[in-house]
């Protein structure tokens, strides 16, 4: 082993944008350079806004078409970063990138007892997903039936409906549903939330397993209903939720994935920091706002991204690796402290109490 | 050369990206410049063949903490083989062992008490002509857009510019993600993040910028980095004019 936990960060280039909807921006991010960025299909990135707070993205496609990564941008009500993305961003426009983060994924051998659901741009890890499933099933497979609901405000916010008509000729067994928020005058497509289609198309999911991306409320509602009224064990909901809030949990966290509710200093800020699975807690807490300078973007070099973790968690937070321990004793801080890039997420961080912590050697910025 | 007082004596704020804090200090920066070039070619001595790139990481690491740079601005890069193409901060291909006819680079970010250091070199390790032509390039493109800076003031943009034309021309490409940034009291950050190369105006010579160049094969897996601050002939031996 050698020391601790790393994230990528890279400069990338915005290569390509594309108004895919009024609300809906397709974006291009061509990585640097002879630059290798392994991922897995259903991963996320994050894209370091001007505050130098990462804003997080899924990748839409399942591996990088001519070393561009393809991100689903919806705007967010006074997003810097998005702001930015649909206003003024350019060809040409840098921006550092970090990750891959995050573990949802669809297996490509997924039962036929598999629903996945989409909500707005949630679209954009289901893509990835599939095309890997296609890739993988390729002609031997392929009408192995899996049942995809998209749910979306109107009929222009299903932004790439072309993608999911190339998905379906390679993947002849996926049943298709589009549900919209609101109806359009000439199409029957079916209207209301995209949870209650489920919960209405089958009798029994007590043997289904359902994957989701989109925004907390729709997972939320989509696992307690299907749980609720069709049997569905909500330990087989698979779910990438946007946009977490401070208390976004929902039933059925499997592979670690989904919010993990971080306190920093409870007593003054009761309200919970959500983290993600497999992302560095230095992350979590610098896109809450945390004024962590973390100098180095994550690399254990730099010493500004201290946290204070409270005794009854460093059992699970674990002991500093050789290089971590080292630079600690040189910053002369105190017991528990640790550097909170080094502290890699997992569900079992979920509640983890925090302290702020005060560089003791004057030198910090 | 002296490592107290600049050529041009004192360092001109030609815009406020050029500001510093009350902690800088010149003869403090040129110490930990002198700490830096120490310890890049310490690193290199102690590289061999047959090594495992970690191993080599944690070897720099222990070298730097052993000379009080136990903090670094970013973190310790020593790259292996094809990993020498990889850009500032991807992480490395795991597990590259150096080859017998192989190259390898460092590139540290020091940090000695207050002040920060950077520097990089490439090396090679057997008799491949064509990746000791790729590590010499890198040293000698560094000097050829260092002196065009010195003598034509040149701003930052035109200078990359100029870079990129000139790794073109000696056959190689230039990675334009490590394109010269500020450096001054931890952390430089607090004056500007961003790189040498945004720059319409000409850097000052004092020890407020460093000049990078990442040079690439345009198709084989390898390439070579050469970085230091951007200074007058004076602060290299054997480049005076």
């Amino acid at each position: 082993m050698h020391g601790g936990f790393s994230t990528n960060r890279l400069q990338v280039t915005l290569s390509g944008l594309r108004r895919a909807s009024r609300r809906t921006l397709v974006v291009r991010l061509k990585l640097p350079d002879g630059q290798d960025f392994a991922y897995r299909p259903g991963q996320f990135i994050g894209l370091e806004a001007h505050d130098g707070r990462p804003r997080f993205f899924s990748i839409a496609n399942a591996e990088p078409i001519g070393d561009e990564l393809e991100l689903h941008v919806s705007r967010a009500p006074g997003g810097l970063l998005t702001g930015a993305l649909f206003e003024t961003a350019r060809p040409g426009d840098r921006f550092w990138l970090v990750g891959p983060f995050g573990e949802f994924f669809i297996p490509p051998d997924a039962s036929p007892h598999t629903i996945v659901v989409a909500g707005g741009t949630g679209f954009a890890p289901i893509k990835a997903c599939l095309e890997r499933m296609a890739a993988v099933r390729a002609g031997r497979d392929g009408d192995r039936p899996l049942h995809f609901y998209w749910g979306a405000r109107s009929l222009e916010d299903l932004y790439d409906i072309g993608a999911v008509d190339a998905l379906m000729e390679r993947l002849p067994g996926v049943r298709f549903t589009p549900v919209l928020d609101q109806g359009h005058p000439d199409c029957a497509t079916r209207t209301g939330h995209v949870h209650r289609a489920v919960v209405e198309d089958f009798d029994d999911l007590s043997d289904y397993d359902i994957y989701a991306c989109g925004a907390p409320a729709m997972i939320e509602a989509l696992g307690r209903e299907c749980a609720a009224q069709r049997g569905f064990d909500p330990t087989r909901l698979v779910a990438d939720v946007f946009s977490v809030g401070p208390s976004a949990g929902y039933p059925g966290r499997v592979n670690g994935d989904g919010p993990i509710n971080l306190y920093l200093d409870r007593t003054v800020r009761p309200c919970a920091i959500p983290g993600v699975a497999g992302e560095a807690l230095m992350f979590a807490l610098k896109r809450s706002g945390v004024p962590l300078p973390a100098v180095c973007g994550g690399q254990g070099a730099c010493g500004t991204c201290l946290v204070h973790v409270a005794p009854a968690w460093r059992k699970r937070t674990g002991q500093p690796a050789r290089r971590e321990e080292r630079l600690l004793r040189y910053l002369g801080v105190g017991e528990g402290d640790r550097l909170s890039c080094q502290i890699p997420l997992t569900a079992d961080l979920d509640g983890l109490e925090l302290h702020t912590c005060v560089e003791t050697k004057g030198e910090s910025p | 050369m002296t490592t107290t007082a600049l050529e041009t004596t004192t360092v001109l704020e030609t815009s406020p990206l050029e500001k510093v804090g009350k902690d800088y200090s010149i003869e403090k920066m040129f110490k930990v410049r002198g700490m830096t070039r120490a310890a890049i070619h310490e690193i290199a001595s102690r590289v061999k063949p047959g090594m495992v790139e970690e191993d080599a990481v944690q070897m720099a690491q222990d070298i730097l903490a052993a000379s009080g740079m136990i903090r670094g601005w970013h973190a310790v890069y020593v790259r292996f083989g094809s990993n020498t193409t990889k850009t500032f901060g991807a992480a490395s291909d795991p597990g590259v062992v150096l080859g017998a006819d192989d190259i390898f680079l460092i590139d540290i970010g020091p940090v000695f008490e207050k002040w920060e250091g950077d520097g990089g070199d490439t090396f090679v390790t057997g008799a491949d002509p064509e990746k000791a032509r790729c590590a010499a390039d890198a040293r000698t493109l560094f000097h050829v857009v260092r002196k065009k800076w010195a003598i034509e003031r040149t701003t930052g943009r035109a200078l990359y510019d100029f870079a990129v034309a000139e790794a073109r021309r000696m056959g190689w490409e230039l990675n334009m993600d490590l394109s010269g940034h500020r450096i001054s009291e931890f952390p430089h950050e607090a004056h500007y993040a961003g790189s040498m190369a945004d720059l319409d105006f000409t850097p000052s010579g004092g020890p407020l910028w460093v000049l990078e160049i990442h040079i690439r094969h345009p198709t084989e897996k390898y390439g070579a980095f050469y970085e230091d601050m951007l200074l007058p002939d004076s602060y290299f031996p054997g480049f005076e004019s």
